[in-house]
């Protein structure tokens, strides 16, 4: 990751630094033990001010968990919690400066729309104007002044929503913790609310934590994700260093759609590795990971990568190049998505952007076709 | 489409007609059935008994239309009731009794269910288990059984005065005390079950989320979970209020001799006095005063599900 990192003109990420800026959040050695199982297995993470900081991961992985930590909904068996420097890993929920949007919004059937939001301000012993001009405001923030006087079970799904968001922001917390915020919605109104909360966080500067299963939830939310599995972080990175630049077969195959080729490294030259594909004679190329001479490894493709022609068509001096045929063709409107046997047996994925009029098929069903990638499109990961 | 107007009204004629002899007419008809045979005609006897007047006679009251045909009815039992202080004394004692056992088995009633609800399963099903056990033996017997208990030479006086921490046996059968204990044991279990149900059913995610905006974990209870299991307050109540009202067999065998309830002084009046007319009023009159909760509760509950 770190050859990556390049200091951006205008603004420096704060991860990219971390000498000179303090985390809003700092986690050390989180472990959480539910009977004889590890939910959280060791968490460390820093999450710096105004970003909004994915935990992306399959369900049991301890995403929620940790997002329920960091609310003091469940106290963690080791480790610490800092919000803000303030050391909070024993502090109720009552008293972290942490807001929390519920998965299921949990919002007071019993009590109307202002009632809902103006709650949290009048534990805080909020009253009068201030409490109803901040009331009015989260209201106004989320496009909800016409259903201030309604009660949740009159209202749409994504009013709902934008209902919880506003009764958890209202408080201005320092952190507010996000579970699976756009889960319940359907596809179009999740698009909307997607940049509804990037807009919100952009406006509020309010630090974000989002648990979500979604990647590409996470992928046009997030300024970083941490991809966990089995308790663990396995790796934490922007959406575009998570993507290119995985850093473990697991982390691969969870971001996307991403074809592997199981090897031994013969060789590497120049940051490029030779890699010699079980079941097939000529070698492919790729950049070279975290690989030794000699090591087993996977050359890691992702479908948008690959180019695809009949066979034949590939250009000369191509040196990764493979022969196959299709299995399968799905016109999608924006690309064809290619599913290539090869003549080793792989099945490769393969996407083409339908940049010019697709009607006119070149590649069909069964056809032979050659496959070819540049090697710094192409990654090679360890064996794990 | 073009036939589904047509279709509509025609076929529901059709249901109409064999609704009755339909399986689905049947099964909603043997409980009214049930409910005509057994409860409203005995219901309109009772009333048309009450409006006649004692006789010595087989059956024991005036009959409702003179040898002339002329009616012959009067409400005249009922004005007796309204008159007669002993008897307006003995509704308003009922009901005061049944109130404040109503009182009782809330207070002790929610904080059960409240632990049984939020107990894990296993604990749960067994806390459950052990409310509903004492259905599994006779009322009567729970009824003397207590009445062991409390007696001056009972479980209770004998330990008290073992220990020393008493010199004398505490009276404690024949008084208002034991009365109320008897109620509220007998007719807890009706107000634990439906507050139970109400409270298990509560999303506990509202109760986390009341604290993750800063309220303590009593203020959560008082803002969150207190308000949203009134539905099961109110039906555990009704359970427990309505037949504490007319309980005839507890006041009998626990309360002091001169509390005067309303199911007492049915059975005095119809067995002891044989005043088949005046007993009857007695019973048309316990029963509206049950029935106007019932529909309060009812119309408050059709408010509340219309509003949701």
């Amino acid at each position: 990751m770190s050859d990556q990192a390049t200091t951006d003109a205008y603004s420096e990420r704060p991860w990219e630094a971390p000498d000179r800026h303090e985390p809003v959040v700092r986690l050390r050695g989180i472990v959480k033990r539910f009977g004889s199982v590890e939910a959280v297995a060791g968490v460390d993470l820093d999450v710096y001010r105004g970003e909004i900081f994915c935990l992306l991961g399959g369900s049991g992985c301890g995403k929620t968990t940790l997002l329920r930590m960091l609310a003091g909904l469940e106290l963690p068996n080791a480790g610490s919690i800092e919000i803000d420097g303030e050391d909070v890993t024993a502090l109720p929920p009552y008293e972290r400066p942490v807001n929390m949007m519920f998965q299921s919004y949990a919002l007071f059937p019993h009590m109307s729309v202002s009632a809902n939001v103006a709650f949290g301000l009048k534990r805080d012993g909020i009253r009068g104007q201030e409490l109803e001009d901040r009331v009015s405001q989260a209201l106004a923030q989320l496009e909800l002044t016409d259903f201030a006087n309604r009660r949740p079970h009159q209202l749409s799904g994504g009013q709902r929503q934008r209902v919880a968001l506003a009764r958890a922001i209202v408080k201005r917390p320092k952190l507010l913790l996000l579970d699976e915020p756009l889960g319940a919605l359907d596809k179009r109104l999740r698009e909307n609310a997607q940049y509804q909360l990037i807009k919100l966080a952009d406006d509020t500067g309010i630090t974000m934590i989002v648990v979500t299963h979604d990647q590409e939830e996470a992928m046009v939310l997030s300024t970083r994700s941490a991809v966990m599995d089995k308790g663990s972080v396995r790796q934490v990175g922007t959406p575009t260093e998570l993507y290119e630049r995985p850093g473990s077969r697991f982390v691969g195959a969870f971001l996307g759609n991403i074809t592997l080729f199981d090897g031994t490294v013969a060789a590497i030259r120049d940051g490029i590795a030779e890699l010699k594909v079980d079941g097939l004679d000529t070698p492919l190329f790729a950049a070279a990971g975290q690989v030794a001479i000699g090591s087993r490894g996977a050359l890691a493709l992702r479908p948008e990568k690959v180019r695809i022609g009949r066979e034949g068509t590939a250009p000369e001096g191509q040196i990764n190049r493979l022969g196959g045929t299709v299995e399968g063709l799905a016109y999608l409107g924006d690309v064809t998505s290619y599913r290539v046997r090869t003549e080793h047996g792989v099945l490769v994925e393969v996407t083409r952007a339908n940049s010019e009029n697709a009607a006119k098929r070149d590649v069909d069903w069964d056809d032979r076709v050659d496959l070819w990638f540049e090697p710094e499109n192409a990654l090679l990961l360890g064996a794990d | 489409m073009a036939e589904a107007p047509a279709s509509g009204p025609a076929s529901t004629v059709a249901a109409g007609k064999s609704f009755w002899f339909s399986g689905k007419g049947a099964v909603a008809g043997i409980p009214y059935l049930w409910l005509f045979v057994f409860f409203l005609v005995p219901f309109a006897i009772v009333f048309r008994i009450s409006l006649s007047e004692p006789m010595i006679a087989q059956p024991p009251y005036s009959p409702l239309f003179g040898a002339d045909g002329s009616y012959q009815g009067s409400f005249f039992n009922y004005q007796l009731l309204f008159d007669d202080a002993l008897f307006r004394g003995a509704y308003l004692n009922s009901l005061w009794v049944a109130g404040i056992s109503t009182l009782v088995t809330l207070l002790i009633g929610y904080p059960m269910a409240y632990v049984i609800a939020r107990a894990r399963p296993l604990v749960r099903n067994l806390l459950l288990m052990a409310v509903m056990l004492p259905f599994w033996s006779s009322f009567l017997l729970r009824v003397y059984a207590l009445k062991t208990i409390m007696a001056d030479t009972g479980l209770v006086n004998g330990v008290l005065l073992n220990l020393g921490l008493i010199d004398a046996p505490i009276r404690m059968l024949q008084t208002d005390f034991a009365l109320y204990v008897g109620i509220s044991y007998t007719y807890l279990p009706f107000m634990i079950l439906p507050l139970y149900a109400t409270l298990e059913r509560l999303d506990w995610s509202l109760v986390e989320a009341a604290e993750d905006l800063g309220c303590r974990p009593w203020k959560a209870f008082l803002l969150v979970t207190l308000p949203l299991s009134v539905p099961g307050m109110i039906a555990g109540a009704m359970l427990v209020f309505i037949p504490a009202t007319g309980e005839f067999v507890i006041p009998n065998m626990l309360g002091a001799s001169d509390t005067l309830m309303i199911g007492r002084m049915l059975w005095d009046t119809f067995f002891s006095e044989r005043d088949w007319t005046l007993a009857s009023s007695l019973a048309v009159v316990l029963l509206l005063l049950l029935v106007l909760p019932i529909m309060l509760f009812q119309i408050a509950e059709s408010r509340r599900e219309e509003r949701a």
